[in-house]
């Protein structure tokens, strides 16, 4: 449960304090952590200790003790020396690494929990019974943050969320794979979505400074009560799907947030390839070649002006119109109309989502 | 100090709006390079492309001579200063400082060490110990920049940091950041938001202006020698006066006719008018208010009155509104003259400080 490098770390510490060697073995006498170095000359010693029925014995100018994790034999404990002070000590050691292993095992089970809240494995009673024990509040506002690492593991990006967060004990980080990293947080009183969003850009900014990581970041509505967590963090995810298909130039995306891509998203593929059958009569808006969606997409970024498009494509305002008159041609729809241009504006988008759910099967 | 080019950039998002249009940008050596202009975003994406944290649609970048289009942002010796940068809480400075070798698994004791440079150098020794909440706007601006500088950077990005601090506080962590660059062998690229004061900041100034490069000048040239409107404005504080005015030429001379007066142009003005064809033609006819004074004088050369709206102080030192045809314009005087809010005032043009451009266009006649 504990790693080594916290057992090693922890006796270091207390020698630095005590000047008295100690270690610490598994209960099959496999050394774990030591601040001396004969100390695997002990196995066997360990391994009759554990045996024994005693709780402490003094071997061969060492003092050994038992480390209990409820009940269940975890360590052994050994203190060098004979003295009452180095009994002393060696109980004290004993006593920290036992907290420590309750220590972790509640945070352990924290994380625990939170994956299978996140995830709807929990049963309605389960949720709320494990919530209590764990003292983890039932009626709070929380958010659900999710950040999309390029890089898969990145230990950096998760180290950096941590060290941003997890020292509060209300938020909770954990991963439920290798690319995304989940931040379940506290809304604070009078907090807004305007204040998430800078939240989410302080993230983005510290992950890309301080963990040189590329991310993308999405989070959910608010929810009131714990059970509604998972609601929040599919909201995140989806936002964050919207967000690669629809909005690729933002690092951040809310779900509030999403707009018409939202209403795609949602569409069955099937009533897809209908609509765009019925608009494109067969051809696809990827035929287009890319002068044209150029064309096109600056022509709505003016909201339908040609002047003030032919200018930022330097061209001559007769080029911009034949080329309208084209497409028209092709496809039916005069863009200089608002109708038509509302229709082709969300054939586009309906073309980019199949794409993207077509590429997800492969 | 790291070498820096950037070669054709060009970056166009999926939908075809494009921010970046053919930028192209060389350092050589140490400089203190200050971004400016176009208001969108296109200044901060552009140093997230150099920092390897958004792709370019097409185009190169090089560094230290080395291609590194494609490095990773960790592979590229640079480092970064973002606004929404943040201390982490519950850390005091020396961990806050020293988080990024943490992470990059150094031996405690060059962390130990790098973070006592760090602090000396920021005069951050007496803060070490000291929590986040404890600090002063100039110390959180130190310790941000701390932890930038912490990795050795050959460059140092820094995106608007200062442009939500108090003026006071803006101009201390200003000098603190022109005496760290003087100490270190490292090039720094500032984006100045338009909001911050960046008379005298940085040896050079790159404007921006639709995604591409306007003007890449000392800004001291940039001041005096614009090459279009959109850079004279930019640098202008009070904002210029601008008038339409008609280019003529008389017995060797090459004067402008403005509403209610005209003004004639110094010789070299006038030959460049003159070589462009420009007799005839329509142009802006840009003053500061620096270079208008009152005067006693009701008529002459580059002499026009005008209606006096107002008074205010700008800086101290009194700066009067008023109106002359379509121009509302500024200048700066002793004091309210005697005729009063409503009155008439004469004012005179110094023709060596004038800015000429092209109506339509917007690029400088005379530059």
């Amino acid at each position: 449960m504990i790693s080594n490098q916290i057992l090693q770390s922890n006796i270091e510490g207390l020698k630095e304090i005590t000047r008295i060697d100690l270690c610490v073995c598994d209960v099959e006498g496999k050394l774990l952590a030591s601040t001396f170095e004969q100390a695997e000359e002990y196995e066997n010693s360990i391994l009759a200790f554990v045996d024994s029925p005693a709780d402490s014995q003094v071997i061969s100018g060492y003092q050994f003790f038992k480390v209990f994790d409820e009940h269940q034999l975890e360590y052994i404990l050994l203190a060098k020396g004979g003295s009452d002070d180095v009994y002393m000590v060696g109980k004290l050691a004993a006593f920290q690494i036992q907290n420590l292993l309750v220590a972790y095992k509640e945070r352990f089970d924290k994380d625990n929990f939170i994956k299978n809240l996140l995830l709807d494995n929990l049963l309605l009673v389960d949720i709320y019974n494990r919530a209590k024990k764990l003292h983890i509040e039932v009626n709070m506002k929380r958010v659900v943050f999710l950040i999309e690492t390029k890089t898969e593991k990145d230990a950096n990006a998760l180290e950096t969320v941590r060290s941003l967060f997890s020292t509060k004990t209300k938020d909770f980080i954990t991963a439920v794979d290798e690319k995304n990293i989940i931040l379940v947080r506290e809304v604070k009183p009078g907090e807004t979505y305007e204040d998430l969003e800078k939240v989410a850009n302080m993230l983005l900014d510290m992950l890309n400074t301080e963990a040189m990581s590329k991310v993308h970041i999405a989070f959910g509505t608010i929810v009131n009560e714990i059970k509604d967590v998972s609601r929040s963090y599919k909201e995140a995810k989806m936002a964050l799907d919207v967000g690669k298909i629809f909005y690729s130039g933002k690092n951040v995306v809310a779900y509030s947030n999403l707009g018409i891509g939202r209403l795609i998203y949602q569409l069955p593929l099937p009533l897809c390839r209908m609509f765009i059958k019925e608009i494109f009569d067969g051809r696809s808006p990827d035929e287009f070649d890319e002068e044209t969606l150029t064309t096109i997409n600056k022509f709505f970024e003016n909201s339908l002006n040609v002047s003030e498009t032919s200018r930022q494509l330097y061209i001559h305002r007769n080029t911009l119109v034949y080329r309208l008159d084209k497409l028209q041609k092709s496809t039916g729809l005069d863009l200089r109309i608002f109708e038509d241009a509302i229709t082709f504006k969300i054939a586009l988008m309906v073309v980019k989502y199949m794409k993207y759910m077509e590429n997800l099967d492969y | 100090m790291a070498g820096l080019l950037l070669k054709n950039v060009n970056k166009t998002y999926a939908g075809g709006h494009q921010m970046i249009r053919d930028f192209n940008l060389e350092i050589r050596g140490k400089e203190f390079l200050v971004l400016a202009g176009d208001e969108d975003c296109k200044k901060t994406m552009l140093l997230r492309m150099i920092a390897g944290l958004d792709d370019f649609t097409s185009g190169t970048l090089w560094i230290d001579g080395e291609d590194r289009t494609f490095a990773e942002p960790r592979d590229r010796n640079l480092a970064m200063l973002f606004k929404n940068a943040v201390l982490y809480p519950e850390m005091n400075v020396a961990d806050n400082l020293a988080f990024a070798l943490k992470l990059g698994k150094l031996p405690q004791k060059e962390i130990e060490q790098r973070v006592g440079e760090i602090a000396g150098l920021l005069s951050l020794e007496a803060a070490l110990e000291k929590k986040t909440e404890e600090l002063t706007e100039a110390e959180r601006f130190c310790v941000l920049l701390g932890r930038a500088l912490i990795r050795k950077p050959r460059i140092l990005l820094i995106d608007s940091m200062l442009a939500e601090f108090a003026e006071e506080a803006q101009k201390t962590c200003r000098e603190i950041l022109l005496r760290v660059y003087e100490t270190l062998d490292m090039t720094v690229l500032y984006a100045a938001d338009r909001r911050e004061c960046i008379s005298g900041f940085g040896s050079r100034l790159v404007l921006i202006k639709d995604g591409t490069v306007c003007q890449d000048a000392a800004p001291a040239k940039l001041y005096e020698r614009p090459v279009c409107l959109y850079a004279a404005e930019y640098v202008s504080r009070p904002p210029l006066n601008q008038f339409s005015a008609t280019v003529f030429g008389e017995e060797n001379q090459v004067g402008l006719s403005l509403p209610g007066g005209r003004l004639f142009l110094l010789d070299e003005h006038g030959k460049k008018l003159a070589k462009q064809g420009c007799f005839g033609k329509q142009v802006l006819l840009a003053v500061r208010p620096e270079a208008l004074h009152l005067t006693e004088e009701k008529r002459g050369d580059g002499v026009f009155s005008a209606a006096l709206e107002g008074m205010e102080l700008y800086k101290n030192r009194p700066l009067l509104h008023f109106t002359a045809g379509e121009t509302a314009g500024t200048v700066f005087a002793d004091g309210m003259p005697a005729c009063g809010i409503g009155g008439e005032i004469c004012l005179k043009i110094d023709v060596k400080k004038v800015l000429i451009f092209d109506a339509e266009t917007g690029q400088s006649l005379t530059c």
